[in-house]
């Protein structure tokens, strides 16, 4: 037997395989490329909704392990010289030809060599590269590619412009305007919030408005109030970050900016010097020069609104206690969904530990249930100083006093927003508005299906006569 | 050793292959002018020459398989015996008995006397009609080829190839084969009903003055060369283990076996089974010209080789299931890989 036979069919095996293992590592490099890519992207989605940067970290790390797992994986897994023969045998249907003559070698039988022979003659017909052809392979591959790299591209440039949109609008716009906002516009504010947090059933919104309308308060006392200014701009970060997240549907930190104001335009310089002052005022600086005009737009300041402190309860301590600017600067809303188990425990405690000051009952237009008080509504509980409501535990309140004898057990569920920051109390309740109770209706049957209860629920009140009330009267023990 | 020295050593066994390959092709086509329509039949009783196996018949009356068997004893060269089974029929009247019988100066001697088992090509004609007692027999020169008489053992001759035939649908007064029998043939063939061409073709051919006699275009000894060089084609272990994986599948008991064959496979294919399908898939490469076995060739021979040695249960048959079919599952579901 020659070696010629051997050497050419197992050469072409050899170049095949070549060829074969080249491009599964190509693919498989650009798979774990992708996979790479898609992990990264994953962690930056995730840094976008607000998780922390060490989830891109994690991701990037975790894309780089599987990348290798893909890879390696794929290593381990290539053909070697036989699996290209029968990979070969199947392409070209020989009939297990190629697979058969390498492991028949060497061989001493006439059939084995005529079968090397063959298999020789064969394999030198195979076209390697017309049969592998990885033209779709890598158009597979790359089109998987585009879309990983568009994908993190995309969410690399929905970052920056959510970004650039907190960062840059808030503080060209919405910051801008807390400058020069009035008191008034606050108070506007902050009823647009606590409307939308009503309809909403949104506490996180709730609080807010009641930040927004302390800060109307605190400006309607003294406008030029650095402190007072300062809580401004972080409630407006707060609000843009909360848009930003999809936390709440409206941009309302946008609708302040843009809210009309005639002092804002009027008072262009004023704005101006009023930023100023409150940049002065940050850094230490004296603010005489601007107190003139501080009083100027303290005189325009008119509480046209209820005060924020008459409706709801704070169980925060007040503002005074706590130095005003660390207050205000401090100061950040958390939704209670984005608290951890302790920290809404222990917002619960001390939301329960302090007695509720205030509280608004039922709607006045309460008809429910068959009692004396049905239709009467009730008294409104909001300053009534006979009634008085008890904390029961951290979620559950008795209201008691004077009310008649039925009295009324309300449960007021007091998972409120909480506010966190360094030294001071972490939880703060919102005000609770009673939403308006659900009408009992008394709707009339369909016609369809009056014939049919009025056979079995009577007296009929529907049906004209006596006749149309039963037609078949009811047998008991069958026909006599 | 140089390229040409080794191929002027090759010449001689290349043509001996060589022509080995260009008479089992004659032969075949021989066999084929003379039975119409039944090459399947003749691809696998060439199959079962070759492989030096006995081959089971199983055809309704008048479909041609004496005639097969005739045919291909004649144009093989060998020598014919045919063997009618009978109820009555004794062991003694196929293996032979020893007679008295006078040499040349008179006197009594006692000599064997070789019944038709001695033939090279024995036709064993509706075996199931005869007794177990005479088939079995038949069934242990079939495995042993020896023949025992008066304890002496007589070597049967070499080819020894039985063609034994028996009909599906006259059972009544029939002896069926048991399965420890029935597994020394090495393949089933059954003869199917030729279609209409194939019928207009045997009534043209058969019903003329003048009928057509296969020539012999093989010789004893080409059989035994042919017969070397099947068991010579190289199988890849892609295809042994497939039919490892096949025979394995058969099994009801298997830890692994489908829920089909542990309801319906009463018991599965032996190691035997396996032996013919892969020893059947090499002789049919090499009478297809081709130097190693596939996996077409395991597929070809799967039903001749295994239909016979797997018993199904009652309820198999009860419900209609065939085992051919169950075969054929089995081989697209653990062979064709």
């Amino acid at each position: 037997m020659s070696d010629h036979t051997e050497r050419a069919t197992v050469l072409v095996l050899r170049r095949i395989r070549r060829k074969l293992v080249v491009g599964l590592l190509a693919r498989a490099a650009a798979w774990a490329l992708v996979v790479f890519i898609a992990c990264l992207a994953g962690g930056t989605i995730a840094s976008i909704a607000g998780a922390s940067a060490g989830w891109v970290v994690a991701s990037a790390g975790a894309g780089i392990l599987l990348a290798l797992g893909v890879f390696l994986q794929q290593v381990r897994t290539l053909p070697t010289l036989f699996e290209t023969a029968r990979l070969v045998d199947h392409r070209f249907a020989l009939k297990n030809r190629l697979s058969a003559a390498l492991e028949a070698w060497p061989t001493s039988s006439v059939v084995g060599r005529a079968l090397q022979r063959d298999a020789d003659r064969h394999a030198e017909t195979v076209d390697a590269r017309a049969a592998f052809d990885w033209s779709r392979s890598a158009l597979r591959v790359g089109v998987a590619l585009v879309i990983a790299v568009s994908a993190y591209a995309g969410g690399l440039i929905t970052l920056n412009l959510v970004g650039s949109r907190s960062d840059t609008a808030v503080a060209d716009a919405s910051l801008a305007a807390v400058d020069t906002s009035r008191p008034e516009e606050v108070a506007e504010l902050a009823d647009e919030l606590r409307l939308e947090g009503t309809r909403d059933g949104d506490d996180y919104l709730k609080a807010l408005a009641d930040e927004a309308d302390e800060v109307a308060q605190s400006l309607s006392a003294e406008p030029r109030s650095p402190a007072a200014r300062e809580r401004l701009r972080q409630l407006v970060r707060n609000l843009d970050s909360a848009y930003a997240s999809g936390a709440i549907s409206r941009d309302f930190a946008a609708t302040l900016a843009a809210r009309p104001s005639e002092v804002n335009s009027d008072a262009t310089t004023d704005s101006a010097s009023t930023a100023a002052a409150n940049r002065a005022e940050d850094e230490g600086s004296d603010t005489t020069a601007s107190s003139a005009s501080s009083e100027a737009d303290g005189s325009d300041v008119e509480a046209s609104r209820p005060q924020a402190g008459q409706i709801g309860f704070d169980m925060q301590p007040s503002a005074s206690d706590a130095p005003p600017a660390r207050q205000a600067a401090d100061r950040e809303f958390v939704h209670p969904e984005a608290l951890s188990g302790e920290d809404a425990r222990e917002a619960l405690r001390q939301a329960g530990a302090a007695p509720p000051q205030n509280l608004v009952g039922a709607a006045e237009q309460s008809s429910a249930g068959d009692s004396r008080l049905a239709g009467e509504g009730t008294s409104e509980l909001n300053g009534d100083a006979d009634t008085t409501a008890e904390a029961l535990g951290s979620n559950a309140m008795e209201l008691s006093g004077k009310l008649r004898d039925e009295g009324r057990h309300i449960e007021i569920d007091v998972t409120g927003n909480v506010g966190t920051g360094p030294g001071e109390p972490r939880a703060s309740v919102s005000s609770w508005r009673a939403a308006t109770e659900a009408a009992v209706e008394n709707r009339p049957l369909g016609a369809w299906y009056r014939p049919i209860a009025s056979r079995y629920f009577l007296p009929d009140q529907d049906l004209p006569g006596p006749s149309s009330r039963r037609s078949t009267p009811m047998m008991l023990g069958g026909p006599s | 050793m140089t390229r040409t020295d080794a191929a002027t050593s090759e010449t001689p066994d290349r043509s001996d292959l060589d022509s080995t390959l260009a008479t089992l092709a004659l032969a075949r086509a021989q066999l084929g002018r003379v039975v119409v329509g039944q090459d399947p039949a003749i691809e696998q009783l060439f199959t079962g020459l070759l492989s030096a196996g006995h081959v089971l018949i199983e055809g309704a009356p008048g479909l041609g398989k004496t005639l097969l068997v005739r045919s291909l004893a004649s144009v093989c060269g060998l020598g014919f015996s045919r063997i009618q089974f009978t109820p009555d029929l004794m062991p003694a009247d196929i293996t032979g008995a020893v007679v008295l019988s006078y040499d040349d100066t008179g006197h009594p001697r006692p000599r064997f006397q070789p019944g038709p088992i001695f033939g090279q090509l024995v036709l064993a004609d509706e075996i199931n009609r005869a007794t177990p007692k005479t088939q079995s027999a038949l069934l242990e020169a079939m495995q042993e080829k020896t023949v025992t008489v008066a304890g002496e053992a007589h070597r049967l001759g070499e080819p020894f190839f039985v063609l034994a035939t028996q009909n599906p649908y006259e059972m009544e007064g029939t002896y069926v084969l048991p399965e420890a029998q029935i597994d020394r043939f090495l393949f089933k063939v059954t003869i199917t009903y030729p279609d209409a061409v194939m019928l207009d073709a045997i009534l043209d051919q058969t019903t003329t003055s003048t009928i057509e006699l296969p020539e012999p275009v093989m010789s004893p000894q080409s059989i035994l060369d042919a017969q070397r060089h099947a068991r010579e084609v190289p199988v890849s272990s892609d295809v042994r283990g497939a039919v490892v994986r096949l025979v394995l599948s058969t099994l009801p008991d298997a830890k692994d076996a489908s829920e089909k064959v542990r309801r319906f496979v009463r018991f599965g294919v032996s190691p035997r089974g396996g032996q013919a399908l892969l020893l059947g898939a090499k002789a049919r490469a090499l009478l297809d010209g081709r130097f190693n076995a596939s996996i077409d060739d395991v597929e070809a021979m799967l039903l001749p080789a295994l239909r016979h040695r797997m018993s199904l249960t009652y309820e198999a048959v009860v419900d209609g299931v065939d085992a051919e079919d169950l075969l054929r599952e089995l081989f697209e579901a653990h062979a064709r890989t």
